[in-house]
């Protein structure tokens, strides 16, 4: 039954989302990814930049055939373009020195090429052969080999009778435009994960799992929904380190899976700011119910897009798009809107950003604001300002609910699991004379946190086991005392792979609000100060 | 196959449910209603650490009732449902008062909370156990009274000593001294809130 939905799915899907299955082909039999497009006509043809096993670049062109076949008609008018550009230009990639041997070129399908498509290409071939030129010759992969080489990367896995089967088609057979289940999504990953197999196995356990979030996800890489995307593709990364850390997997097991990862995640939040950098309304439907979420969705892409700046900050050291980024976040500063605990890591990622990037005490002046609005939140009954555990949607539809009860439910009062982190990161600055405004009121609010049993649980969406935390502070607090702990930064609680990939975790957090509490903000801001 | 009807029985369900959660909260005579709530979403364990260093960490515990139905009898009266839930709020709102009223013993008796009370409660053990407690006041002053779960027998006797209390000059000022006090502590718990060196 599984060899049936991965051809369908491959077959019936557009390059758009046959491009992540492919990657991991590629990566399965010992290819090197390079490149992923981001489909905006700037590729020269090329989808996929890649080194094969014996070190040759590669380039490879991917083509949707949605109905079954590509025609001699499709080829001509825009393909064939295409296709000469891929061969007749060469590779410019900072991993491609300009003296490497010339690139092998591919066209990839999921459909047919018809007969005379088949033709055209044997004879442009045999042409560049004649002119001495054989580099410039475009090889093909169509739908058969697609599908055999996809069933290889480990999806046997899945039992088809079983409860995650059932997940899987629901998340498959999704719309694609909502915001993704997070809950259902890391049931199906983490009971995938749970699979009991040899050790020699595991390394084919993990291909399996990258493939199986491609093809979870892929109504919504169809539909271009990129935040959901990054959502499923940040999950499956927080599940990957898991498993590896777990088993103490070797790297060179896990590390094709975990750098196309984060190609995808990272891809989607270019994809994500060429779409909205130069939205002014950010209205989706029916604008007579959205302006009430509007705000919302805008702090989201906020604390998103800020995550990426970060990244590309601590990994790359690239400046020009962090600037260009927080000058949006600048721009729609005073529409950003806290609907709830979950909101907070979004702020907090914008916060971080700032802090990089504006040497004026701009960024400091975020902390007190965030502080009152939090503190005073969490302590008005009338005010619905939902837990850490409820999501953007959630935390929305609340505000609109009628039924106090429900109402009485979710909206937790007089705890917050982010005051205590912030207010360390407010104490690391030095302003005591603000603090001390400051501390009477966040002292009525109760310190919460949620302590693992095992570090390693940190990774998993929920955990039966584990201890919440309440801690009430001290109504005379010290400010040496609470200075001195504020620069603790040892960052107990997170676990090492996690650690080693720091960027990552401004992310992780904006996708996980609830792993959020003090030792993780003083460690991450530490991190980043670090870099500059 | 008979016919069923998803929706209108989830909402059966919940009006059901409702029914018993009311219940539950009325047997309790208010006192469980009282004690905020909260949802874990996660871990089976609960730590509070208090401002002094201390912590306390507890499982959670479960509270649970059974119930039969007699599905001929309900079928001749549909409302004998809410003679069985009625029922189960009784038994379950015994059940939770217990498993609080333990905590709290529990509590209190570790940090010497307790009084030793023989026979009938007087004046001074009811003055003793005033003073024990922490009294929050609102805004405008007034106390915000505490609660008092006792059995029956020394429920009974509590206006008793009210009466003897407010007749008597010396109980009357240790009284008025007392809650004085306790408005002292209110006030400089409200006023300790600052950051010092």
């Amino acid at each position: 039954m599984i060899e049936r939905l991965i051809e369908n799915w491959l077959t019936k899907a557009s390059e758009k989302s046959f491009q992540i299955p492919f990657c991991y082909m590629l990566a399965n039999e010992g290819y090197t990814i390079l490149h992923l497009t981001r489909h905006c006509g700037m590729e020269l043809g090329k989808d996929i930049i890649a080194k094969d096993p014996e070190g040759r670049f590669c380039a490879f062109q991917l083509k949707g055939a949605p109905r079954g076949k590509i025609k001699l008609s499709q080829w001509k008018k825009d393909l064939a373009h295409q296709a000469h550009q891929m061969v007749s230009t060469p590779l410019i990639h900072p991993s491609v020195p300009p003296s490497a041997p010339y690139h092998k070129s591919f066209l990839v399908t999921n459909g047919e090429l018809e007969e005379e498509v088949s033709a055209s290409i044997d004879a442009e071939n045999r042409k560049w052969t004649e002119m001495g030129r054989p580099e410039f010759v475009l090889h093909t992969i169509v739908k058969g080999e697609l599908v055999e080489r996809a069933t290889k990367l480990g999806l046997n896995f899945i039992p088809p009778d079983l409860d995650d089967f059932r997940l899987l088609l629901e998340l498959f057979l999704e719309d694609g435009t909502d915001i993704i289940n997070k809950h259902q999504f890391s049931r199906l990953i983490e009971s995938f994960f749970e699979k009991a197999v040899k050790p020699g196995q595991r390394p084919h356990l993990i291909r399996g799992s990258a493939l199986l979030t491609a093809l979870a996800t892929s109504s919504f890489t169809n539909r271009e929904n990129h935040v959901a995307v990054i959502e499923a593709w940040m999950m499956f990364v927080s599940y990957l380190l898991w498993y590896c850390e777990k088993y103490s997997i070797d790297r060179r097991h896990w590390k094709n899976e975990f750098e196309i990862a984060n190609q995808i995640i990272w891809t989607s939040m270019e994809n994500l700011w060429n779409e909205i950098s130069d939205e002014e309304n950010f209205l989706v439907g029916n604008h007579f119910q959205d302006v009430f979420v509007r705000n919302a969705r805008l702090t989201w892409y906020v604390g998103l897009l800020s995550a990426w700046g970060i990244y590309l900050r601590l990994t790359e050291g690239d400046e020009q798009q962090g600037r260009e980024i927080l000058r949006f976040c600048n721009k729609h500063q005073d529409k950003l809107d806290l609907w709830g605990e979950s909101a907070i890591p979004n702020f907090l990622a914008y916060y971080w950003l700032s802090g990089i990037y504006d040497a004026t005490d701009q960024p400091t002046k975020m902390l007190p604001k965030l502080l009152r609005t939090i503190s005073s939140n969490v302590s008005k009954q009338d005010i619905v300002f939902p837990g850490v555990y409820h999501g953007i949607d959630e935390s929305l539809a609340l505000r609109w609910e009628s039924d106090t009860e429900i109402v009485l439910k979710k909206n937790d009062k007089g705890a917050s699991h982010y005051i205590e982190g912030i207010t360390h990161l407010f104490v690391r600055e030095g302003l005591k004379q603000e603090m001390t405004g400051l501390w009477p009121q966040i002292s009525k609010v109760y310190f919460k946190s949620f302590q693992c049993n095992d570090s390693l649980d940190f990774y998993r969406w929920r955990n039966r086991k584990g201890t919440e935390v309440t801690k009430i502070p001290r109504p005379t607090q010290s400010w040496q005392e609470i200075r001195a702990l504020s620069f603790e930064d040892a960052g107990s609680g997170i676990p090492n792979l996690l650690k080693n990939h720091a960027a990552l975790v401004p992310l992780f957090l904006i996708v996980y609000p609830h792993r959020g509490n003090a030792s993780i903000l003083r460690w991450m801001q530490t991190r980043i100060y670090e870099h500059l | 196959m008979l016919s069923d009807f998803p929706l209108a029985k989830k909402n059966i369900l919940q009006f059901l449910l409702k029914y018993l959660e009311k219940k539950v909260l009325e047997y309790s005579g208010g006192f469980v209603g009282r004690i905020p709530k909260s949802v874990m979403h996660e871990g089976s364990r609960i730590r509070i650490e208090y401002e002094d260093g201390t912590a306390d960490e507890s499982e959670l515990a479960s509270v649970r009732v059974t119930a039969e139905i007699d599905t001929p009898k309900l079928l001749k009266n549909k409302d004998e449902i809410f003679l069985l839930l009625d029922e189960m709020a009784r038994e379950q709102a015994a059940k939770q008062a217990n498993l609080v009223l333990d905590k709290i013993s529990e509590a209190t008796e570790r940090i010497g909370n307790t009084i030793p009370i023989q026979g009938e409660i007087t004046p001074n053990d009811f003055l003793a156990m005033l003073e024990k407690v922490e009294i929050d006041f609102k805004s405008d002053g007034s106390p915000i009274v505490p609660v008092i779960i006792a059995d029956t027998s020394i429920l009974k006797s509590i206006p008793r000593v009210f009466k003897i209390i407010e007749n008597d000059p010396t109980l009357l000022h240790r009284f008025q001294e007392i809650m004085t006090k306790q408005k002292q502590n209110w006030d400089d718990r409200t006023a300790n809130r600052k950051l010092v060196d």
